[in-house]
This record gives structure tokens, C-alpha cells and sequence, in this order.
């Protein structure tokens, strides 16, 4: 038998954790940094700076070195290298202190751009991740799939044209139309929209307007404004934002829209007995989750009863077209009905 | 230009004008036209289906869902018919057991064995098929047989009434947290009857994540295989700490305990599994009730004996036979006077001494993989050979049980075995690698070769971490 001092070999044992754990732990751990070092190479940060510098003029805003630097979280020194060798691969002109992007680096703009949109759909579709990650995730692959691939994955989406945020999926000639609607800071008060696109990035912003339940496709009302907030109705709710914020999201002016700000009601708020009308799944909940409930025949005019309660509360047992189908909270809340 | 240049100039610009119109139509054109099919139909439903059926008046299903979905009787209902599956199962599958046992292990075995000396047959081949091959085959016939064929039916019929449905239904808030799927109650189940019948039930969640978490985890379920084992060992190291009058009491303690530990490791593992490496995963949830229904007992009995009972039987002995000659010729083929198992053991008695276990276990282990029943088997007539015991089992290669309890716990205790190896063994029972047929299962299930090696080591890195800590703090305060 190994003769070792049982402190001596449980104090190696935890020590063994908590390097595991220090190396593996997911985010935040060093097998991670190590990563994310690595996917820092030339083409990464080539593509990266395509992408701000089309980002920046689509927006009318001047490219310097310093705003390439300050997006991609380089030094001066590296992002002027970048920059030389954009020109080398005559991506982009330079015109004094200012970059512009040439055909050529507009179309590989557009194809990472198209690839990351399309992997945000998947992501969004097809796996169980959730929105906040989906941009990190992009941001990883855009870098690895080819044009091929790119093609491969958007024919077995069926060829979707909006990402989940509402931004257009470039086509793989890189053309592609967009509504650019209008920025909510810019409606007038009385005005009912219709939300086109919510900014992803920064993350903290994008973060707190899907937590407010903001989402592509959701229908609100300016009821008030000032000079630094602006007031929205939607779902019953009356929800106060910085103009910041409001600047985020683009929205369609909708003409003669009928708009009651009555809480729309969730299968949530049914109680048991009670029985309600679908209105509709809430566009938030998509890809197979979605059609799992619209094979249940939870579809817009089905009438539905609440059929029984749950020891622990959760799930709730509902009774659909004769069946009874158990469905979470989380999923129930996904569902607008009326009584 | 030609006609067909014209026509497929024609078709181009269809496509075009198609691709130009989806850029306007926006983001939600096919849930739109999916919902409108679905209203439709639900539309012309409502016009033409009419039902005789008083949709005030509450029927005999609605009441008794209510009962077996109620605060209060609804977990006590779920635990006594899990029980009592459970006693019938045990209880009636005792007989049959010893039934098969005294035929294929005492009658049919020394029958074989003396018709092939009497025709000649060298020791080697007769050991090699006959205490080898044939004796593995009939010792997993005889201990798996019985309980899977009265588990099974019993389950079916349960899961056909529409009973088990509204267990995952109870259940399913405890998984939902743990991120995993209320059926994974009833594979769970299923797994303390079998491991590899339980990742096969697994097919009833339709949500790919939960549905590889509820494989993943199933060999936390102490199965069939491996409860007298537990009943065996505790009786013989924890029952013996404590007043005669408490064995009984302390021994069933333990094994309980243990049981419990397989469920909580398996839901500590599921919420890491769903928040790490399944984190991607797609994940849909959904859970039908459906409509109780009398149980059609022969059809039942029919199915759950040929698709879940023969089927399991068919791949354990498919791999017994292989492993039953393994253990033979471990045993048997000796390299200057040592057989290939004493290596083995002598290799590994150090690191396994200092987890608590021993060469032995390690050495039964691998190669009693088609299945825990017969690790004790192995166990046993390795530690007989290695002692030189004499006068007790059938020799070298020859696996065998003993009626005794005592019996059993002496030659254990000869091999070297300490309170400290029996609660490691029983640990390590519970978590080690499925047994080969379940990983075979697993693979046919997963199709993913990647999967199945994570279910295989998982458990056995966690067993040999939980020995090693078990048995540290064992020789610090003793």
C-alpha cells in the first residue's frame, strides 16, 4: 500500500479541484482566456475591423484609427498594423486621417456579417441558449465557417432573411434589403409602433431591454416624453426609458392601428377551471419550443382550460382540443389568451 | 431565344420576385402560415365534431387525477405503488432465481462437465467454454431473468393505466430545477430495475438535452444487478458493527442510503450537465397526460417480456460469453507460475489499497463488466485462488456463491477486507461504469461515440473520487 500521510494526500486532492476548477470553469477560467488569446489572430482581428468600419459607415460615422483601436480593444500601435495590411489586401482606402471600405472589403464585410447573423439564428432555433449569449457565440464562429458552410447552414434554415434581433441576413452576394425604420427616441407621443430591431450590442443594454420584454415584433405606444426619457405602453405596462436606451431600437410607425394597452393576459393567470381563448405564442418563444406548442393545438383561437393543478405548483396540467398537456411556467407565461 | 431559355429565364425571375417579396413579408411568414393551417383545421373541427359527451359533468378520469395529483395524497400514492413494485418484484423473483440457479449452476454444469471428460475433451477447452462461457451465460440468465421478467410487466402496466405519465407530471418541478425532464422520474425508475432498460425508456422525452441528461445519469439508480451486492456487503461489514438485534435494521439502513445517494449524485449531476457541457443543447419541454385506460394485461405482458426482458437478457448474454472466457483465462493462463489475474491484482494492490478498495475489486470489476451480478462471483473465486483456499468454490476460473452469509464475510475478511473495503465497495458498487451491456445501449441510443465514453467515465471518476476521500478520512480517524 502507498504509505502517504492522508493530509498530506486529501490536501493535494482539493488542491487538484480547485486548479481544475480555476482551468475549466466555464467563462471565467483560464482554459477559456487561453481561448479567447488564441481567436485573437491576424484574420480574427482583420475581419473584426471590416466589420466596425462597415458598422461605423452604415451608421454616417468617421473611421479613425483611434475608434478601430478603441472597438476591438487594441493598442494604436497594433490597430495602425491592422489597417496597413486591410490596405495591402485593398479592403479599404485611406484619404487622410479617414478609412473607408473599398467593393471588395464592403463584400467581406458583409459575408462575416452574414455568417454571424446566420449563427445567431441558428443559435436561436435550433439550440437551447439563451439571447444573451447568442452574440458571444456569433461573435466565435463568424470567424470559422466558410462561404460554403454559410451556404449549407442557410438553405437547411430555409434561407431565413432577419436574424432574431430583426437585422437583415445578407443574401451570399451580399445584398439584402432592410427597413431601417425609425429610432424610438425619434416618435411623438400618441404614436402606436411596432418594434424592427433591437441593438445587440453593448450586452448591459441589450440585457436589461429583453429583460423589460422588449422583442422584434412586439407592438407599443408612446404615451409620454421628456428630454431624457420616454414612456412606452405595452402589455399593461407602462415602461419609463432613457432616450439611450430608446436609441437601440428601431421601430415601424404603424398607420391607424388600434391600440388597447389592456394587460394582455398568459395562461399563467388562468385559474384552474377556468378556460380562455389563444391569442397568440409570444414571438419570443421560437424554433422547436414553439412548434412543440403549436403541435399541441395551442394556436391562435384554440380554447383552452386549466384541467389540474400540481402537488409542487409547477407544471400546470391544461386541457387542449380533448387533451391534456402539461406545460411549464416558463412556457405558459409564452402564451397570450384572452377570457 | 429558345422556349426552354425563355422558360427558365421565366423561373428566375419567379425566384427573384419570391426572394424580393420575403425581405418585405418580414421575419414570421411560416409561423403565420403554420397557425393559419392549425386555426383552419381547428375551425372546420368545430363545425363537424360534435361530442355526447356533458363537458360539465366530471368523470370518473378527472377525479382520479385529481387524487393522484393532490398535495396530499399525491407523493404517498407515488411511493407505496414504487414500493410495492419493488417488494413484488424482489419477493417474487427469489424463487424463480434459486430455480434457475440450481438448474443451470449445480445440475446442468457438473452434467456438462462430466460428459466432456468422458469424451475426452482437453481441460483447457472444456474450462475455457464450460466453466468460462457457459457458466457467465447461465449465471446472468438465472439472476437477471426472474426480476426483469416480473419488473417489466408490472412497470408497463403502470406506464399503459396512465399512472407513471402523472408521476413525471408531480415530479417534474424537482427536475425542472435540477434542468432536467419530470419523465426522467420514470427511467429513473425504470433504472433501478435496469440500467440499460432505463436508458432505452429514455426515448419517451422528446427534449434532446434532457433526454441525454436522463442517459447520462441513469447508472446513478442502484439496478437490480447490484442490490444484493449492497444487501450482501452491508450485511456482512455494517450489520456486524452494531448489537445482532440492529444488523437487520442497520444493514437495510445503509443500503437505503446509499439508494439515496445514487438519486441526489444523480440530480447534482443533471444541473451540472444542463449548465456546462449540455449547456447548448436543444431543449423543448413537453408532457402529455393521456386518458386512462384498462390495462390490456396479455398484450402487456407480451411486449414488456419480448421488446424489454428478452431483449436486455440477449445483449447481457451477448457480452457475457466473451467475459466469461476472459475470466477463465485470467485465471488461468499463467506467465512463470503466476496467472495473468495475480499480475493484475499485484499491480494494482497499492492504489487500490490506498481508495479503500483492493486489487481484487479492481481486477473484478473490468472483467465482470457484462454485469454486476456476477461480481461477487468473480470477486469470490479470486480471492479463494489468490489465498490458495482450498475445499471451497469449483478452482481457478470456476465464479461461485456462497448460501452463507458468514461463510462469505469469512473469506472476504481472509482476503484482507475491512469495514473500510466493504463501504467503499458498496460506494463503488453505485458508482462505477455501467455494466457493458448498458454502455452498448447507450451508444445505440446516442449514436455518439463521444456520449457514450462521457457516461462511462463519469461515474467511475466520481466513484474513485468519493473512495479516495472516504478512505482518507477513514485512516484519519481510525
Amino acid at each position: 500500500m502507498i504509505t502517504v500521510s492522508p493530509f498530506l494526500s486529501l490536501g493535494i486532492f482539493f488542491l487538484l479541484i480547485v486548479i481544475m476548477l480555476l482551468v475549466f470553469w466555464p467563462n471565467k477560467g483560464l482554459a477559456y482566456y487561453y481561448r479567447k488569446l488564441n481567436q485573437n489572430s491576424k484574420r480574427v482581428l482583420i475581419e473584426d475591423a471590416l466589420k466596425h468600419i462597415y458598422d461605423y459607415e452604415s451608421h454616417k460615422l468617421n473611421v479613425t484609427l483611434n475608434s478601430i483601436a478603441g472597438n476591438l480593444n487594441i493598442s494604436a500601435d497594433k490597430a495602425s498594423k491592422i489597417v496597413q495590411s486591410l490596405k495591402k489586401l485593398k479592403l479599404v482606402k485611406l484619404n487622410n486621417q479617414l478609412i473607408t471600405l473599398t467593393e471588395d472589403g464592403k463584400t467581406y464585410a458583409l459575408r462575416v456579417i452574414r455568417v454571424h447573423r446566420l449563427w445567431e439564428n441558428y443559435l436561436a432555433e435550433e439550440t437551447g441558449l439563451k439571447e444573451i449569449d447568442w452574440h458571444d457565440e456569433a461573435e466565435k464562429v463568424e470567424h470559422l465557417l466558410s462561404q460554403e458552410d454559410a451556404d449549407i447552414l442557410s438553405a437547411k434554415m430555409g434561407n431565413p432573411k432577419f436574424d432574431p434581433h430583426g437585422d437583415p441576413i445578407p443574401a451570399n452576394d451580399g445584398s439584402y434589403f432592410f427597413n431601417k425604420g425609425k429610432l424610438l427616441n425619434n416618435i411623438e407621443i400618441g404614436q402606436v409602433v411596432k418594434i424592427l430591431h433591437i441593438e445587440d450590442e453593448p450586452k448591459t443594454i441589450y440585457t436589461q431591454l429583453i429583460d423589460q420584454g422588449f422583442y422584434p415584433g412586439k407592438e407599443i405606444k408612446i404615451v409620454a416624453r421628456s428630454d431624457e426619457k420616454i414612456t412606452i405602453a405595452a402589455d399593461g405596462e407602462e415602461i419609463k426609458l432613457s432616450l439611450l436606451f430608446a436609441s437601440k431600437v428601431s421601430v415601424e410607425i404603424l398607420l391607424e392601428q388600434e391600440f388597447s394597452n389592456e394587460k394582455i393576459k398568459t395562461l399563467v393567470d388562468l385559474k384552474p377551471g377556468e378556460t380562455a381563448k389563444v391569442i397568440k405564442v409570444a414571438p419570443i418563444c421560437r424554433g422547436q419550443q414553439r412548434r412543440r406548442l403549436l403541435d399541441f393545438g395551442i394556436v391562435p383561437g384554440a380554447s383552452i382550460t386549466v384541467h389540474m393543478n400540481n402537488p409542487l405548483k409547477d407544471p400546470i396540467a391544461y386541457l387542449v382540443k380533448d387533451t391534456i398537456v402539461a406545460l411549464r411556467k416558463n412556457q405558459a407565461k409564452l402564451v397570450l389568451i384572452k377570457t | 431565344m429558345s422556349n426552354a431559355e425563355l422558360k427558365i429565364d421565366k423561373i428566375n425571375d419567379l425566384i427573384n420576385f419570391a426572394d424580393k417579396q420575403r425581405w418585405e413579408l418580414g421575419d414570421n411568414f411560416h409561423d403565420l402560415i403554420v397557425e393559419s393551417i392549425f386555426t383552419d383545421a381547428n375551425k372546420i373541427a368545430g363545425k363537424v365534431i360534435s361530442s355526447s359527451k356533458d363537458p360539465d359533468q366530471k368523470s370518473w378520469e378527472t377525479t382520479l387525477d385529481r387524487i393522484v395529483t393532490s398535495r396530499i395524497f399525491g407523493f404517498p400514492i407515488m411511493f407505496i405503488l414504487l414500493a410495492v413494485v419493488f417488494w413484488i418484484t424482489i419477493e417474487g423473483a427469489n424463487v424463480p432465481s434459486e430455480m434457475l440457479a440450481s438448474f443451470f449452476l449445480d445440475k446442468l454444469h457438473p452434467i456438462l462437465k462430466n460428459l466432456s471428460a468422458s469424451i475426452g475433451i482437453p481441460s483447457f477447452i472444456d474450462g475455457l467454454f464450460i466453466d468460462g462461457a457457459y457458466l457467465a451465460m447461465a449465471w446472468v440468465v438465472s439472476v437477471m431473468l426472474p426480476p426483469m421478467a416480473i419488473f417489466f410487466p408490472l412497470f408497463t402496466l403502470l406506464e399503459d393505466f396512465g399512472y407513471l405519465p402523472r408521476v413525471a407530471f408531480n415530479m417534474d418541478r424537482l427536475f425542472q430545477k435540477a434542468g432536467a425532464h419530470g419523465k426522467q422520474a420514470l427511467t429513473m425508475s425504470m433504472g433501478f430495475g435496469c440500467n440499460a432498460a432505463g436508458v432505452i425508456a429514455t426515448r419517451v422525452i422528446d427534449s434532446p438535452r434532457e433526454r441525454l441528461i436522463a442517459i447520462i445519469t441513469n447508472n446513478f439508480s442502484l439496478c437490480n444487478g447490484r442490490w444484493p451486492t449492497q444487501i450482501l456487503i452491508a450485511s456482512i461489514f455494517i450489520g456486524s458493527l452494531v448489537p445482532s438485534y440492529l444488523a437487520g435494521i442497520v444493514s437495510a439502513g445503509a443500503v437505503v442510503f446509499v439508494a439515496l445517494l445514487g438519486i441526489f449524485l444523480s440530480l447534482v449531476s443533471s444541473w451540472t450537465l444542463s449548465k456546462t457541457v449540455l449547456k447548448g443543447e436543444a431543449s423543448a419541454f413537453s408532457l402529455e397526460l393521456p386518458p386512462y385506460r384498462p390495462p390490456r394485461i396479455l398484450r402487456t405482458l407480451y411486449t414488456s417480456l419480448i421488446d424489454r426482458t428478452i431483449f436486455v437478457l440477449w445483449r447481457a448474454i451477448v457480452f457475457a460469453v466473451p467475459a466469461g472466457m476472459v475470466i477463465w483465462l485470467v485465471s488461468n493462463v499463467q506467465i512463470y507460475n503466476l496467472s495473468l489475474a495475480q499480475y493484475f491484482i499485484d499491480f494494482f494492490d497499492p492504489y487500490a489499497l490506498f481508495i479503500g478498495l483492493n486489487g481484487i475489486i479492481f481486477l473484478a470489476y473490468v472483467i465482470a463488466i457484462p454485469a454486476n451480478e456476477i461480481v461477487i462471483p468473480t470477486i469470490l473465486m479470486l480471492t479463494v485462488t489468490t489465498l490458495g483456499i482450498s475445499g471451497i468454490g469449483g478452482g481457478a476460473g470456476v465464479m461461485f456463491e456462497l448460501d452463507s452469509v458468514k461463510e462469505t464475510g469469512d473469506i472476504l475478511i481472509a482476503g484482507g477486507w475491512t469495514t473500510l473495503t466493504g463501504i467503499n465497495l458498496m460506494l463503488f458498487s453505485l458508482l462505477h461504469n455501467p455494466c457493458s451491456t448498458t454502455i452498448y445501449t447507450i451508444y445505440k441510443e446516442t449514436g455518439s461515440i463521444k456520449w457514450t465514453i462521457f457516461s462511462t467515465l463519469l461515474p467511475i471518476i466520481m466513484g474513485l473520487a468519493v473512495c479516495f476521500l472516504v478512505a482518507q478520512f477513514w485512516f484519519i480517524f481510525s
